[in-house]
């Protein structure tokens, strides 16, 4: 058994008997990481208040490579994310930032970038909530490139000529020309301004700032399609709960 | 194989499914019953069933009672213009144990959770938003963590504009606790909540 002292960000924590908590997180030296927090719902827990989503924390565990949960030992702050938020849009895009992590990174897969991608872009979030949703699309694009599917929005992935805009084939995962597209097939039309949108966003540093992600004309949902060409290429259907319970409670307060 | 008589294993195994009861607790009880006379042993199966069949929500509050509308929700002594909105039973039956609070309860059956999935449609929000009629304060009562604090956001949002008054039980240290081992958010809440002594 090894001890491991380790930065991490505390994807989700789940309830485990009567005071424990099993903790998910994911870690700059060993990726994604489970781990038991004994006792920590007691009233007087040292664990208590580190243990939320979004929590950007120095974690010693016990780690044990046969074991799948390991145990926790000490925790500390380093920081914590949308703590005086009175906005549910934007801590449900934060936390699907921690859910896309969850399901799309499975076993024990170390990428310092991918931690790196994950800190920068939960700083740039809560320092620019007026950009929460430009600088999801920005960790969407970046996580689908660190896992080796990135996207190519220059040219037909068929015929290999320019694209002004292009189609998107879910059950292919490509980004194609009109000319290359096969109309039996269903298929998302990206405007041209999607595409301009997205090349500028590959290319952005994001301690620059993002530009501000407005379309002229009604469109697709790109976080859907972003969601929707990774999901082909993890070769999973992958669904984000927070966007979707998001949408239902935008909806339920403008109705009211 | 088990060394055990079928009723008696079949006993552990049963107790062994509560929460916090192991197999060597759920041993142990099973033996204490063996040993126990008939007339507990019967007067514990009774108990166990007639909980099961006399124990329903309320169809007001949604906490758990014998008759509905449950006798909190009947009692003309309680204050009927404050709701204190919790998450669970368990929570009405902490705070009633303060005997601080002398108004009506709304139980949500759990919080809205994005990343469980847990949305409005799942708990009791619609029938906390009927009962509003007459009420002039609603007390967020909710466990501070992301998603109790997603629910506080989200019921205040619904509320607003109601002209009631919605407030959240303080948030800060508990009672005996060592102020250096408290950690940065619940004492940054604690100062936030800080109150006069005089």
């Amino acid at each position: 058994m090894t001890v491991i002292k380790t930065e991490a960000l505390v994807l989700k924590s789940i309830p485990f008997k009567e005071t424990s908590s099993i903790v998910q997180l994911y870690t700059k030296e060993k990726g994604k990481v489970s781990v038991i927090a004994k006792g920590a719902r007691r009233l007087k827990s040292p664990f208590r208040g580190y243990l939320e989503p979004l929590s950007y924390v120095e974690v010693i565990y016990y780690h044990k490579p046969t074991r799948e949960i390991q145990t926790l030992s000490k925790i500390e702050f380093i920081q914590t994310f949308f703590q005086n938020s009175t906005e549910i849009t934007d801590t449900a895009y934060a936390m699907a930032v921690m859910e896309c992590i969850d399901k799309f990174i499975h076993g024990h897969q170390k990428d310092e970038r991918i931690f790196l991608l994950m800190v920068n872009v939960m700083k740039f979030m809560d320092s620019n909530r007026d950009f929460i949703k430009e600088a999801f699309i920005y960790f969407l694009l970046k996580i689908s490139a660190t896992l080796g599917y990135k996207t190519d929005f220059s040219t037909c992935s068929v015929c290999k000529q320019p694209l002004k805009s292009a189609l998107y084939e879910p059950s292919t995962g490509r980004i194609i020309c009109r000319r290359c597209a096969d109309f039996q097939e269903r298929v998302l039309l990206l405007r041209d301004e999607i595409l301009d949108y997205m090349r500028i966003l590959e290319k952005v540093d994001l301690e620059a700032g993002l530009p501000k992600f407005q379309l002229a004309k009604p469109s697709i949902d790109v976080i859907d399609f972003l969601v929707s060409y990774i999901s082909y290429h993890l070769d999973f259907p992958v669904k984000l709960k927070s966007l979707e319970i998001l949408a239902n409670l935008e909806f339920n307060i403008e109705e009211k | 194989m088990s060394s055990l008589p079928d009723s008696l294993q079949n006993l552990i195994e049963q107790l062994s499914r509560f929460p916090g009861i192991g197999k060597k607790s759920a041993q142990r009880l099973s033996f204490y019953l063996l040993k126990s006379s008939r007339e507990e042993a019967v007067a514990l199966a009774k108990a166990i069933i007639e909980i099961k069949d006399r124990i329903h929500t309320c169809s007001h509050c949604h906490n758990i009672s014998e008759v509905d509308p449950c006798k909190i929700c009947t009692d003309p002594k309680r204050d009927h213009s404050t709701i204190c909105v919790v998450q669970e039973p368990m929570d009405v039956l902490a705070i009633e144990k303060t005997g601080y609070y002398r108004g009506l309860y709304h139980v949500l059956g759990g919080v809205l959770s994005p990343l469980n999935g847990i949305g409005p449609d799942d708990l009791n929000i619609q029938d906390l938003l009927h009962r509003l009629s007459d009420i002039k304060e609603v007390i967020l009562a909710i466990n501070p963590t992301r998603d109790g604090e997603i629910t506080s956001i989200y019921l205040s949002k619904l509320v607003k504009g109601k002209e009631i008054k919605v407030t959240r039980i303080a948030q800060g240290l508990p009672i005996g606790i060592d102020l250096e081992f408290a950690d940065e958010i619940t004492l940054t809440r604690a100062l936030e909540g800080r109150t006069n002594i005089l």
